[in-house]
């Protein structure tokens, strides 16, 4: 903490208020295309800012510094779903099987078909065990990672790319599939696109959020005890 | 918004990060896998079962803290997303393979938990109109 405290500076400050601002921003671009999911906030917001970096020469430690603090709240966010749950807590407890049986085939045929689809284009067994994680929220996932000798920022890299894959094309495939349930498509975000899924979900519909919030609680936990058993089974 | 509901959202957000501390310290003291944020959320669902009383302006503060704050997650993970693109440079080797995986597993996993799902309530619905 006090670590924290003496190396940040003006520099992590301003990136701090970019990144805000640059999130505002995208957040304004996506109402302006009628908040389709394409126009993701965390691509939008990110893309430009990794540019800067990029191209400006920052040091990117020091953006990473100033990531922190907004990393830091996720936390306090996290804590901020039990809002939710509680209010909607009698249809969660109503539909306890089907949302049940549905994660878990969904959470069985992420892992499966992202493991063969690597493995078949000839990946290498550290980018496969930092791949199968990939699913559930980032603490959870990087603790899997380490257990079955995968890489944890590589793994923490997959999350949030997955994420933003899954909350821009997620939303318009269910679409196609006729699934209109909020519940289903909130269940199906939170199973594969974690967080950043689950914010789709939020932007959407309150009980969509609330159960995509559950999947990727649900999800993460199950998956955590469970991956790495199966793991030294197979493999 | 008046001062006072300013103070009361103030109050709501300290002690959502409160519980978030909370629970990192009781999953490093009892070396839990669950993450300190899950305990926390799992403790204040137990708060507000024991003690939301709706229509109180506390309640009322909570309410609009956290609904503001989740509609405004994807902010908390843009640092994370810049920092994807300095990771993915790194993987040049199985890039590729890595991206398809990617794409594919995600929407193959979105496309299964939805089906699924909504067809299991069809069943439900239709198992309770023949009753």
């Amino acid at each position: 903490m006090t670590e924290f405290i003496s190396s940040w500076g003006l520099s992590e400050t301003l990136w701090l208020c970019a990144t805000i601002v640059a999130y505002g921003l995208a957040r304004k671009l996506q109402k302006v295309f009628g908040n389709v999911p394409l126009a993701n906030p965390v691509l939008l917001a990110g893309v430009p800012l990794g540019l800067i970096i990029w191209l400006g020469d920052f040091p990117f430690a020091s953006y990473q510094l100033a990531g922190q603090v907004l990393l830091f709240f996720l936390g306090p966010v996290t804590v901020a779903l039990a809002i939710p749950f509680h209010r909607n807590w009698r249809i969660v407890r109503s539909q306890g099987a089907p949302f049940l049986i549905a994660m878990a085939a969904g959470s069985v045929a992420t892992v499966l078909s992202g493991l063969a689809i690597a493995w078949a284009l000839g990946a290498g067994p550290d980018t496969l065990a930092s791949l199968a994680p990939k699913a559930v929220t980032t603490p959870i996932a990087i603790g899997i990672a380490d257990q079955i000798g995968g890489i944890a920022s590589l793994t923490a890299a997959f999350v949030i790319f997955s994420g933003v894959i899954g909350a821009m094309l997620g939303g318009p495939l269910l679409t196609l599939l006729g699934v209109n349930d909020n519940a289903a498509r909130g269940a199906a975000y939170g199973t594969a696109a974690g967080g950043i899924g689950t914010a789709q979900a939020f932007q959407e519909d309150q009980l969509a959020g609330t159960f995509a919030g559950i999947s990727v609680t649900v999800n993460g936990v199950l998956t955590a005890i469970l991956l790495p058993i199966l793991w030294w089974v197979f493999v | 918004m008046s001062a006072r509901e300013w103070m009361h959202c103030s109050m709501a957000l300290l002690g959502l990060t409160l519980l978030f501390l909370w629970g990192t310290w009781l999953q490093q003291s009892l070396a839990l896998t669950i993450p300190g944020a899950v305990l926390g959320l799992v403790t204040m669902f137990g708060l507000l079962v024991w003690r939301y009383r709706p229509g109180t302006q506390s309640a009322a503060a909570l309410d609009r803290t956290a609904d503001t704050l989740l509609a405004h997650m994807n902010l908390f993970f843009v640092p994370a997303g810049v920092g994807v693109m300095a990771h993915l440079a790194l993987v040049a080797r199985d890039l590729w393979p890595i991206i398809a995986a990617l794409i594919f597993s995600t929407l193959i996993g979105v496309a299964t938990t939805g089906l699924v799902y909504q067809a299991l309530l069809r069943r439900a619905g239709r198992g309770e109109r023949n009753d």
